[in-house]
């Protein structure tokens, strides 16, 4: 984790650093289970295909975990999270990659915009999401 | 469907609007233990969601929850994957749709807003209402309806502490309509 960025260190249009996140079912059911999640397509193979899918995939609570985690990383300890809005597309399959990338919207005072794309590499853009974030003063 | 037919099925969906479902006070507290095991997973290392002693010495004064975990306090647990969802006018909804063809389901937004962080002891409350449901719209999944619930979580005090959106497609496969 880096240490705490304040309002002028960043701008608008500012990129994050780039994180690949390897997709497996150990991720995609082990991160269902923390999250208390316990629909059958997040930890049954076979239920999962009987639902048209190829393999158990990724529920919603760990692209948001996720993506909290990515932000906390960039922004340090200290800030606060005071909304996450998710727009959902592919699906977070095991044996491809989510990279997740970030840049900069808006910077209000020690309110600051973050953009977070997350792209499957075989599916798509699984994930965006627009997080508020306030900043210690 | 007819045209008869579908007025007859909009009538019957559009009285969910407004509905409760799925409320519920936590079984546990806010606790260390749940918050750490979620830690694991996701990478998090902030001292501020696992480690009470360099929390106290934070900008924070205490040890708090991971925002994103608001929805994690009130899951229902294992029975969903043995006994299956208990019966709520959500799930009643979705079942009215699955028998009218429209079996399809993808969720496709949801946002969480943040009142205060949580803290060790919070017990949360959660409930639920069917907020609003669209008309019928045509996707590239299939034609379908957009529904979307609304869940307000409160703690010990009655005082609120975050509030989700969560919007539904319940959709007809496209593909079954060409068959």
């Amino acid at each position: 984790m880096t240490q705490n960025l304040k309002s002028r260190d960043i701008s608008v249009g500012q990129t994050l650093p780039e994180r690949p996140i390897p997709i497996t079912s150990s991720l995609v059911t082990c991160a269902a289970l923390a999250t208390r999640d316990f629909e059958k397509v997040h930890h049954d193979k076979a239920f999962a295909q009987s639902s048209g899918m190829p393999d158990v995939y990724m529920n919603i609570l760990t692209s948001q975990g996720l993506t909290e985690t990515y932000l906390r990383d960039w922004v340090g300890r200290d800030a606060v999270f005071r909304k996450l809005s998710v727009r959902l597309g592919a699906p977070n399959i095991p044996g491809t990659t989510m990279t997740l990338r970030g840049e900069v919207k808006s910077v209000e005072g020690n309110t600051v915009e973050v953009e977070v794309v997350g792209q499957n590499d075989k599916w798509g853009m699984h994930v965006k999401a627009l997080a508020t974030l306030e900043l210690a003063g | 469907m007819t045209t008869e037919d579908i007025a007859a099925l909009e009538a019957q969906i559009y009285a969910f609007v407004g509905r409760e479902c799925g409320s519920s006070t936590a079984a546990d507290p806010v606790n260390k233990a749940m918050i750490r095991h979620w830690c694991e997973v996701m990478g998090n290392t902030s001292p501020d969601h696992l480690d009470e002693e360099a929390a106290a010495a934070g900008s924070r004064g205490e040890l708090v929850a991971p925002a994103t975990m608001l929805f994690v306090w009130n899951q229902t647990g294992y029975a969903v994957a043995s006994t299956g969802r208990p019966k709520d006018p959500q799930v009643e909804l979705i079942e009215l749709l699955d028998a009218h063809g429209y079996n399809g389901i993808v969720a496709t937004d949801t946002t969480q807003e943040y009142v205060r962080e949580l803290r060790l002891g919070d017990v949360i409350s959660q409930r639920t209402v069917i907020d609003n449901i669209s008309e019928r719209k045509t996707t590239g999944l299939g034609e379908g309806y957009f529904y979307e619930t609304v869940t307000e979580f409160t703690d010990q005090n009655g005082d609120a502490v975050g509030r989700q959106t969560f919007k539904v497609l319940k959709f007809r496969p496209a593909k079954k309509d060409q068959a």
